[in-house]
Formats: structure tokens, C-alpha cells, sequence
């Protein structure tokens, strides 16, 4: 099997897959919510600053500390984010900044001249305000604040950049995606490790066993554990063992059932030919001698080899039933022949009798209903001295009922022991068929029942 | 050929070994703190001007170094103590008086030597050090103006107990000058160039000094392995505009440091002249070597501070000097 195929590569790299997907859609929302958080940081921080700068730059414009001024915007100024920052008079003049340059410019020749209208806002409502910049890379905060006059407006101008937060956000949940994959990188490759120890590499022998089973060599010891591959191994083991088993009965079945036959016919048939064979030399002298008597012996032949005939046609019956292969009518006919068999090979009364006109069912089917019928009744004309035994066909809405009574000794087939090799093969046929099978042993002899359900007749 | 068992067992403990590191990679992988930019304190010098032409002119990404002007160099000091900053341009004595506190911070750089842009200005009507006896002397405390007032004092045979000693900053000593009925102040250029325009003179100068006044590049010592790609940079730029600066006086972004430092063009050019700005081979000189000159520089100072009561007691100076940054610059 290829490597690719296995589902110790499949099983991991689908949870691989199906985890990276999920990583990199994390990783998305992640950065997402973590841009918004440091860019939401970012605009408190300048809210914060600005509106101390505004109110230290009041307080120092009206009592002229003016290298304090400069102290607090270099201070500002140590904030990676804040690219620029100016404090500007009511003329617009920048007085303090965070870069000296500018101070003594107007704020029109500054980088931060394109805060002009948002300055201008801010002093109309005197209240900070903080915007994104129309470049979408900085934030821009206004803070106005009074002048020592009380009455002219002055502000606090501070330009962030959002490179370095949206650097930093960008970092961190990079730093987490990686860490998040190569958490999933090490399940995989933990899973992938469990698959070929626990599964895969059993699995495998258990496939060799498989295979040693249909070369015919001796299979291994099945695999240790109480898993389910374990189990499997185990039950597979005895399964075998079990069609092994089996094997071997059928042969014992197929010995037995030859020596049967042979038996029969040299104790009934050879015995029957070989008088008919003394008789037929009598009948030559007596016709010689005298005719009438010769007559009498000849019919006497031909009476026996028309016994032997008729008991070899059972035989034949016996082992090819023909009847089966007559259709619809194929069962009903071959077990009116059964009966008639075990009559005359048994001396037993047999009588057949049928609820149906015909059977819907394949042949393999009919003939296991006949073998099973077969079976019993000459059973219970060996072993259970019967003086009758009656074989009754019936079929109600949703069974095929074979039912056979003798009333010989009684006899529990479903008893221990009961494990003659002619009743497993019966049970192995009811199985077959998907049937029932049952035994009423009572005084009187014994009741067998064989239910096939109509769904299992094909 | 299929796998042996032991093969096979070696095999499962590499995947084994390569798991665990893959889990421990995914615990240890995050980053628990972003990268912040080198942050360095300058303060107001022609020598430190470099630093400012790099950071306007592109040279200093945003992203990687953050210059944090500030208007005197005790305000640097103090910034760069408290670790508000990573490194600032002081004088050598200030980073001394750092050690001293107990501040592990290191030489990376000499920008300038002083050699006349450091003075004491006084009133014309005083001709030497020696008549500032019992006078108003403004001066930066804790700063390189004490350092070169008591060199003065000291050849003039006072001390500081000798004169009225009168707190400001280096910023506005120019505006004290005038406004506070001083009658002397040590001061240094840009504002220098102010008080010569309003009438002082020059009683004692840096150039006195054997280059004990020099203005370098102080780090703190675990922003070095931290910014060390940064501050070769920075060291780089700052020889860049070192020769843009020795050679042109006009390109772009010169009008913006000459408004910096509140001077004309040619007012800027003369405050430059008093200051000599190493280059990086002489810089090597200063910073490296089995005998770096700036350690015995260094040790005469701490020895000349102690005395003068300028600081209690001299600092240990092993590891001051860092030169592999300057040694990585181009």
C-alpha cells in the first residue's frame, strides 16, 4: 500500500490540514483584534499625554519656565510612537517641541502644518481631539489650552505613528501562529507515531496472518493486548481455527459417507446380486432339466435384481436428488421420494405429506431443506427404532415449515453432546438458510421443526 | 529491506526527541516583549549634531534607534540614570559620576573633544580666575561645568568654597547671565557664542584641559547586547556626517541644526572649530587596545574629581570602555 494511501498518513494529515486552516483563520482575527487593541492603547496614550502637555504648558507660559517646557516635550518625546510634538502659541508660533528645530517656526513650515484645521477645531470647542491622519499612518491629538492673557487660545500639537504598534501587533500574533503550529506540528507528528505503533504495525501482522492462513503455513501467535486489534487478531485466529475444524469434519463427513455407501451396497446390493447370480445358475440347470421349475427359480431372479435395482435408484436418489432440479415442484417430489426411500431401505413407514403446491426458491436452497429432511429421517430410522415417521411440507405467510416426527426414541438435538457430525452439518444447512431449528423430544418419539423465513427465499 | 527492530527503535526515538522539541518550541516560541528602539538623549552641542542630521536626513529608522532631544546634559544624565533612555551623549565626567553611583554604563563612542567650546565667561571688568573670589559664579551642578570650574579654580589656586556658587542650566546660562547680575557662568557653545556677543570673556577654557573634556556616547550595559546592530549604526551614521560636517557647510539639513543650535551658519562653522571631532580610526585609539587612551583619560579624571570633592570616590572603571560596536561600524 502506498504511503500516501495509509490512514497513518491520511488520519494526520487531514487533522494537519484541517488544524492549519484553523490557525491561519485565528491568526487573522488575532491580528485584528490585537491592531485594534494597540492602535485603541495608542490613542488613549496620546489623549493622556496631550492633555498633560496642554495643562503643564499653561501653567509654565504663566510663569515663564520655558527650559521646563522644553524638559516635558523631551520627556514626551521618549515615547517610541510620538514622531513629532509642538507646543504653539496663539500666533501660531512653535514655542516648545520635541525636536528643537522647529522652535521659533511657524507651525505652516513644520511637518505637522496639516494639523492647522484640527488645532482650529480643538480651540473652538476647547477639548482635546485625537483623529487618524488622512495618510492613515499616524494619529494626530490637538489640545488647546489658555495663554497667561486668559482669553487667546494656545495648543498642544502631537503627531503619533502607528508603524511601530501595528509592527508590534503584527509580531505578536505572528509569535503566537508560530507557536500555535508548531504545537500542531508536534500532535501531528505524535499522532502519526501512536497510528504506527498502536495500529499500523499491528495491523500488518495481522494481514501477515491473514496471509500465512492462504499459503497454508503455520500462522503466528496472535497479538497480544485486550484492543480491538487484539480482538480481531484473536477472533480471526479462531475463526480459523473453527473453518479448519470444519474442514477437516467435511472430510471426515465426505470418508464416512463413501464407507456408508460402500457398506450399503456390499451388505444389501452385492448380497442381492450375488443370489440373483447363484439363483441365475440354478435357473440354467433347472431349464435344462426341467423347464417349469426353472420358471419359477427365474422369476425368483428377477424379483431380486429388480430389488437391487429399485435400491440402487434410492442410493442414486439418495445422493443426487434430480427431483431438486425439477423447478417449482422439485422439492415436494424429491421428498415424496425420501419417503419412499426410507420405506423401502429402512422396513420403516414413511409418510410425506405437503401444505404447498410449490417452492420459490433456488435449487441450493431446496437442497438444503431435502438434506436436512434427509438427514433426520434416516436418523430416526437407524438410531431411534421408529415404527413410523412423518415428513410434513408447509408454507404460512412468513415461514417455510419442514417438520418431521418419528416415534422412536426421543431425541434432544439441541442437548450437549448431541454433536454427531450428520446433525452439525444439518444445523450448519439450517444456518445456511437463515432458519430455525428445533427439537420437542416427549414419550411418544420426537417432533423436529425447521422454520426458513419466506424474506430468506430468494 | 525491511527495518530491523533495533532500526526501527532508533527511528522511534528520534521522532520521539524531534516531538518533544517541537512541543517545547511551541511553549518557548512566543515573545513576551517587543523589541523597543534604542532610545539616546542629546543634548544641545555642536559635536552631537551629527546624531541629529542622521536621525532628519533617514539615516536612524524610527523602528530601530528613537533620539530624545533634551536642552541640557544633567537633564541626559538624569534620564539616562533612571533608564528612561538606553544611552545619551555626556561628558566623560558625567559618566563617571554615574559609576560612581553605581550605574553600569559603558563608552561606546568619543564625538568630540573640547578644545576651547567648553569656557568660564565673565564680566569684562574681571580679568583672571583668580578675581572671582567671593563672586557670583553660575554653573550647572553635577555637570561638566563644575569639572572645568574646578580645573580653573584649582590653577588658580581656589576652590569652590572660595566663590558664590549659583545653581542653573547649561540653557540658560546665556539669559542668567544678563538677567541674574552674575559675574561669571560656565557655559558652552551654542552659548558661548551669545555670551562673547554680549560683551563676556573668556577667563578659562576647555583647551586647558588635556582633552579631559569630551563629550561620548554612554550605554547602558543591557541596552548593548540588545541594540548592538543599532548602535553600529549609529556609530556609522555618526562618522558619515562627521565628514559631511568637517567638509561642506552647506547641504541639505544644515539650516535645520544651525536653528537647532540657535546660530547662523557661520556662527555654527566657529563653535565647531572649538571642538575636535575624532575619527573612527582615532577612535580606535581612544577605545581599544591592551592601553585605550580614554582609560588612563578616564582614571586621571575620576583621581582630579575626587580631589577637587567633585565626587566622593572614584569609580571602578573596568568595562567602561566598549569598543566592538565602533569595531562592527563601517
Amino acid at each position: 500500500m502506498k504511503r500516501l494511501g495509509t490512514l497513518q498518513f491520511r488520519l494526520p494529515a487531514v487533522v494537519f490540514a484541517v488544524g492549519l486552516i484553523t490557525i491561519v483563520i485565528g491568526h487573522f482575527r488575532n491580528l485584528d483584534r490585537r491592531t485594534d487593541r494597540r492602535l485603541e492603547l495608542l490613542r488613549q496614550d496620546a489623549y493622556s499625554e496631550g492633555t498633560r502637555l496642554a495643562g503643564m504648558a499653561q501653567h509654565l507660559f504663566r510663569k515663564q519656565l520655558p527650559r521646563t517646557a522644553d524638559l516635558s516635550m523631551s520627556y514626551a518625546s521618549v515615547a517610541p510612537e510620538l514622531e513629532l510634538g509642538v507646543i504653539c502659541d496663539s500666533a501660531g508660533i512653535v514655542r516648545h517641541a520635541t525636536q528643537f528645530q522647529w522652535r521659533g517656526m511657524p507651525l505652516s513650515d513644520t511637518p505637522l502644518h496639516g494639523m492647522a484645521p484640527l488645532l482650529q477645531d480643538a480651540k473652538a470647542s476647547m477639548s482635546g481631539q485625537v483623529v487618524e491622519a488622512p495618510d492613515r499612518q499616524h494619529l494626530w491629538g490637538a489640545f488647546p489650552f489658555y495663554e497667561p492673557s486668559g482669553e487667546v487660545k494656545a495648543g498642544v500639537l502631537l503627531s503619533y505613528s502607528t508603524n511601530l504598534p501595528l509592527a508590534e501587533a503584527r509580531d505578536l500574533a505572528l509569535n503566537e501562529t508560530v507557536s500555535q503550529a508548531l504545537a500542531l506540528l508536534a500532535g501531528c507528528l505524535l499522532l502519526w507515531i501512536a497510528l504506527d505503533t498502536l495500529i499500523a504495525r499491528r495491523v500488518q501482522k495481522v494481514l501477515a496472518y491473514t496471509q500465512d492462513v492462504a499459503a497454508g503455513n503455520k500462522p503466528p501467535a496472535t497479538l497480544p493486548g485486550s484492543d480491538e486489534i487484539a480482538m480481531i487478531s484473536r477472533n480471526f485466529a479462531s475463526t480459523v481455527e473453527q473453518l479448519r475444524h470444519t474442514e477437516q469434519r467435511l472430510l471426515e463427513a465426505s470418508e464416512q459417507e463413501r464407507r456408508s455407501i460402500g457398506m450399503e451396497l456390499h451388505d444389501d446390493v452385492c448380497q442381492r446380486l450375488a443370489a440373483a447370480q447363484l439363483k441365475a445358475g440354478m435357473v440354467e440347470m433347472l431349464l435344462a432339466k426341467d423347464p417349469a421349475a426353472g420358471t419359477e427359480l427365474a422369476k425368483q431372479v428377477a424379483t431380486e435384481l429388480s430389488a437391487a435395482a429399485e435400491r440402487l435408484r434410492g442410493y442414486a436418489r439418495g445422493l443426487a436428488p434430480v427431483a431438486l432440479e425439477e423447478g417449482r415442484m422439485g422439492l415436494t417430489t424429491a421428498l415424496m421420494y425420501l419417503a419412499n426411500y426410507i420405506e423401502s431401505a429402512f422396513d420403516t413407514p414413511c409418510s410425506f405429506e405437503s401444505g404447498v403446491d410449490g417452492i420459490d426458491a433456488p435449487g441450493p436452497q431446496q437442497t438444503h431443506l431435502y438434506r436436512i429432511a434427509h438427514e433426520l429421517a434416516v436418523n430416526a430410522a437407524k438410531h431411534a427404532r421408529a415404527s413410523h415417521i412423518h415428513i410434513h411440507l408447509d408454507l404460512t405467510d412468513h415461514t417455510l415449515r419442514l417438520e418431521l416426527t418419528n416415534d422412536g426414541l426421543s431425541f434432544n438435538g439441541e442437548a450437549p453432546g448431541s454433536n454427531g457430525l450428520g446433525l452439525e452439518f444439518v444445523r450448519q444447512r439450517a444456518r445456511l438458510l437463515g432458519a430455525t431449528l428445533q427439537f420437542y423430544p416427549n414419550r411418544n418419539g420426537t417432533h423436529v421443526v425447521c422454520e426458513v423465513p419466506r424474506s430468506a427465499l430468494s | 529491506m525491511p527495518l530491523t527492530t533495533r532500526a526501527r527503535l532508533w527511528i522511534l526515538a528520534g521522532l520521539l526527541v524531534l516531538d518533544a522539541l517541537l512541543w517545547y518550541g511551541a511553549f518557548a516560541w512566543h515573545k513576551t516583549k517587543v523589541q523597543q528602539p534604542l532610545s539616546v538623549a542629546v543634548g544641545i552641542s555642536p559635536g552631537s549634531e551629527t546624531l541629529i542630521l542622521a536621525r532628519n536626513q533617514g539615516g536612524l529608522p524610527d523602528a530601530r534607534i528613537n533620539i530624545v532631544e533634551m536642552n541640557w546634559s544633567s537633564a541626559a544624565m538624569r534620564a539616562l540614570g533612571n533608564r528612561v533612555v538606553d544611552a545619551a551623549v555626556l561628558s566623560l565626567d558625567e559618566v563617571l559620576r554615574l559609576r560612581e553611583s553605581g550605574q553600569d554604563v559603558r563608552v561606546a563612542l568619543v564625538l568630540d573633544v573640547s578644545r576651547g567650546a567648553d569656557a568660564l565667561m565673565a564680566k569684562p571688568t574681571l580679568k583672571k580666575v583668580a578675581d572671582l573670589r567671593g563672586k557670583r559664579v553660575g554653573v550647572e551642578m553635577r555637570a561638566v561645568g563644575m569639572l572645568l570650574l574646578g580645573k580653573a579654580l584649582a590653577d588658580a589656586g581656589l576652590s569652590m568654597n572660595d566663590v558664590q556658587l549659583v545653581p542653573l542650566n547649561l540653557a540658560e546660562t546665556d539669559t542668567s547671565y544678563l538677567e541674574d547680575n552674575l559675574d561669571a557662568v560656565v557655559s558652552a557653545e551654542p552659548w558661548l557664542t551669545r555670551l562673547r556677543e554680549a560683551g563676556a570673556i573668556n577667563l578659562f577654557d576647555s583647551k586647558q584641559m588635556n582633552d579631559q573634556l569630551c563629550h561620548v556616547l554612554a550605554v547602558q550595559q543591557e541596552a548593548l547586547e540588545q541594540h548592538a546592530d543599532d548602535l553600529a549604526l549609529l556609530i556609522t551614521q555618526h562618522f558619515h556626517w562627521r565628514e559631511q560636517l568637517e567638509q561642506q557647510t552647506s547641504f541639505e539639513g544644515y539650516a535645520a541644526i544651525c536653528r537647532r543650535e540657535a546660530l547662523s551658519a557661520a556662527e555654527f562653522k566657529d563653535a565647531l572649530s572649538l571642538l575636535h571631532l575624532p575619527d573612527r580610526s582615532e577612535n580606535l585609539q581612544w577605545l581599544s587596545g591592551t592601553t585605550p587612551q580614554l582609560q588612563g583619560t578616564s582614571a586621571n579624571l575620576a583621581r582630579f574629581m575626587v580631589q577637587e570633592r567633585l565626587m566622593k570616590t572614584a569609580p571602578t572603571l573596568p568595562h567602561l570602555l566598549e569598543s566592538r560596536y565602533l569595531e562592527q561600524s563601517r
